[in-house]
């Protein structure tokens, strides 16, 4: 069995993994194949984690904490350790992470790797904006120590750099001071892009997101927002509440009970009170970790999650996303709008741009493909891109057109790393 | 403080177990000054006092003098865990006999007898070893490790046996069912494997609350998994294909 990605589409061929347990053993795994690909948590949806007829080397036993200055906040810690992991420790000596993404179940590498984003993102940037230096070996044997001063190209290239310019052994990053383990949060329900603009420009919050539900033709939706509250919380776990054990049925997300649940949803959060003082971090920032393997919900057929984000005077782009997607029939389970802010993106690679995000989870079917590939290019020519760790299908030419500085990590790529995601997308036409 | 001895501190059980006392001291004993640094600077920074010694030579000499030093520099060891250990492949077995032996029960049973001696002397103390459910009944897939393990269960058994009037000396034979780890990568997975910190809370619960010591399978089923297999008649013993 080879190692999946989070969207269970597409499937590897002929993929092996190997674990990578200690620093002085990555040199070897780099070298063990000619192909080869380091890899976190697999959170990747589609296929930036995948390498057919090559090596994965999972690098999740490489979990250690290096050195941590419990007064200043910075942390040296293995690449291979989770966000999990590492909010277990930091948490109760009133530290945070400075960015992190919907699900604490990534790790620190493979958040540099992606230069991942959160829902502060419109203060704090992406996770790249907080790494202070990394080590990276690369198969020719080579170790680098990487910082802003030191070997400047390669640490720009890695960060968002998909994995592909060597392998991340160790990060210091630069945490967040936080007075307690509470989220003081605000559930406002809004209707149009026009309202949601207007939360997110009166918002003076450090984090927001929208969800919407897409069955609805006016943008029904829940503008969230948050800030670390000063007294309260309780110790972070990792527990899960439950696990789903098997793939389930291909029926069980059919767009009626999307429908539902989406309906349902908005009508529970109506019935709660919109200022909730004492919000768990799990509950803010993690709610679907609560449930184990939630993607084998989507059964065997697997799932894409289109994320893309648009200026924000081309807003009427992703009106016109989801309309298109309601008339095909393509309702998504869990839909987040967010406004991006302007801090740049260290990385090549990186996604986010100021501006505006979607990102919707749509099973796989027939008719998706086709319907996406043409949204590719209304998405291309109001100026905006698509998320490569989430992404399992856009064409070649959509990639380098929206990510013309591909060829500079090109150039910085280890020559035994690849991915089935950069084959195809630096595949020439 | 908990005072705590780990020899094999690197192997994957080691260290899932060493990560559940952030308010301990340790004295991590191994083979490579590297690895066993990586573990101690995890340790030290989640709150724990952590203490590095390399070991080559395996003798009474060797192991006598270590744990005196560590029972000086932490004043008193409260527990000794015997955490390591090698599997190999089938394939390799005869090549493989003298050096699975050596790390696998010699080297294992010559640390039992220098913590019991350092325990007669402080008056007190537990020992715990890891040892595996393969220990209890031969098998084909791994007759070697297996026969290596069951050397030292029965070692342990006779030393509890030794110590059953020293109440304040208490010995624990862990044995463990198969666990997903770097050791058994190229076995393939069913759903009987568990993982390290599975064990290593088992572990933990059971070093709590039976103070005399005594034998621990870890997860819980497979006490009765293997009180069945070790009663099945070897005719039909030999017809099962696991």
């Amino acid at each position: 069995m080879s190692l999946p990605s989070w969207g269970n589409y597409p499937r590897p061929i002929d993929q092996r993994d190997v674990s990578v347990v200690w620093r002085d053993s990555v040199a070897s795994g780099l070298v063990s194949s000619q192909r080869v690909l380091p890899r976190g948590l697999g959170r990747s949806y589609g296929d930036s984690c995948l390498l057919s007829r090559g090596t994965l080397l999972d690098m999740t036993g490489m979990d250690r904490v290096i050195a941590f200055d419990r007064k200043t906040g910075q942390i040296r810690v293995e690449a291979g350790m989770s966000i999990a992991d590492l909010l277990e420790l930091i948490v109760p000596l009133g530290w945070f992470v400075p960015v992190t993404p919907g699900t604490k179940f990534v790790t620190v590498g493979g958040a540099i790797a992606n230069d991942i984003h959160g829902k502060n993102h419109h203060e704090a940037g992406t996770f790249g904006c907080h790494v202070r230096s990394f080590e990276l070996v690369r198969s020719d044997g080579t170790v680098r120590i990487c910082s802003p001063t030191e070997e400047a190209e390669l640490f720009t290239a890695t960060i968002g750099g998909l994995g592909l310019t060597g392998c991340i052994t160790w990060a210091e990053i630069q945490l967040m001071p936080i007075s307690s383990a509470s989220i003081r949060a605000m559930y406002t329900p809004f209707s149009g892009m026009q309202a949601f603009l207007a939360c997110s420009d009166r918002s003076i919050s450090p984090y927001s997101v929208a969800w919407i539900d897409t069955s609805t033709k006016n943008m029904e939706g829940l503008f969230i927002e948050g800030w670390h509250a000063d007294t309260g919380g309780e110790k972070m776990t990792t527990k899960t509440l439950f696990s789903i054990p098997v793939m389930a049925p291909e029926w069980l997300l059919s767009s009626f009970s999307v429908r539902i649940f989406n309906r349902l949803y908005g009508m529970l959060q109506r019935f709660l009170p919109r200022e909730r003082a004492q919000t768990s971090l799990n509950a803010f920032f993690y709610p679907l970790d609560a449930v184990g393997n939630w993607n084998r919900l989507y059964g065997k057929r697997g799932f894409i999650q289109y994320q893309f984000a648009v200026p924000e005077t081309e807003a009427a782009v992703i009106d016109q996303v989801l309309e298109r997607l309601r008339e095909g029939g393509h309702l998504s389970f869990l839909t987040v709008l967010k406004k991006f802010g302007g801090r740049p993106s260290p990385g090549w690679v990186s996604f986010p741009q100021p501006g505006l995000t979607l990102a919707l989870d749509l099973p796989c079917a027939s008719t998706l493909f086709s319907l996406l590939a043409e949204l590719d290019q209304v998405i291309l020519k109001a100026g905006g891109r698509i998320y490569p760790a989430k992404d399992a299908r856009m064409s070649a030419e959509t990639f380098q057109a929206m990510y013309p500085r591909w060829k500079k990590l090109e150039a910085l790529r280890d020559p035994q790393i690849t991915s089935d995601f950069w084959e195809r997308v630096t595949k020439q036409s | 403080m908990k005072t705590i001895v780990i020899v094999g501190a690197t192997s994957t059980l080691a260290q899932a177990f060493i990560k559940r006392h952030p308010a301990a001291s340790f004295v991590l004993v191994g083979r490579s000054r590297e690895r066993l640094e990586t573990v101690a600077s995890d340790i030290r920074a989640r709150g724990a006092q952590a203490e590095v010694r390399v070991i080559d030579q395996i003798t009474p000499e060797s192991c006598n003098a270590l744990l005196q030093e560590a029972r000086t520099m932490m004043q008193g060891i409260d527990l000794v865990m015997l955490a390591q250990g090698v599997l190999i492949d089938a394939a390799d077995e005869a090549a493989q006999i003298p050096s699975m032996f050596q790390a696998n029960t010699i080297d294992v049973a010559q640390w039992m007898y220098a913590t019991l001696s350092l325990f007669e002397a402080q008056g007190r103390g537990k020992l715990a070893v890891f040892s595996s459910v393969a220990a209890d009944r031969g098998r084909a897939t791994n007759a070697l490790y297996g026969a290596t393990k069951s050397a030292i269960s029965t070692l342990i058994e006779g030393l509890r046996q030794r110590y059953v009037s020293s109440p304040d000396i208490a010995i624990y034979d862990i044995k463990p069912g198969p666990i997903d780890t770097p050791m058994t990568e190229r076995m393939r997975k069913t759903p009987l494997f568990s993982t390290a910190e599975r064990v290593a809370e088992d572990v933990d619960r059971a070093l709590q609350n039976t103070p005399r010591g005594g034998t621990i399978y870890t997860p819980w089923w497979w006490r009765w998994i293997m009180l069945v297999v070790k009663a099945l008649p070897e005719f039909l013993f030999f017809k099962m294909k696991f």
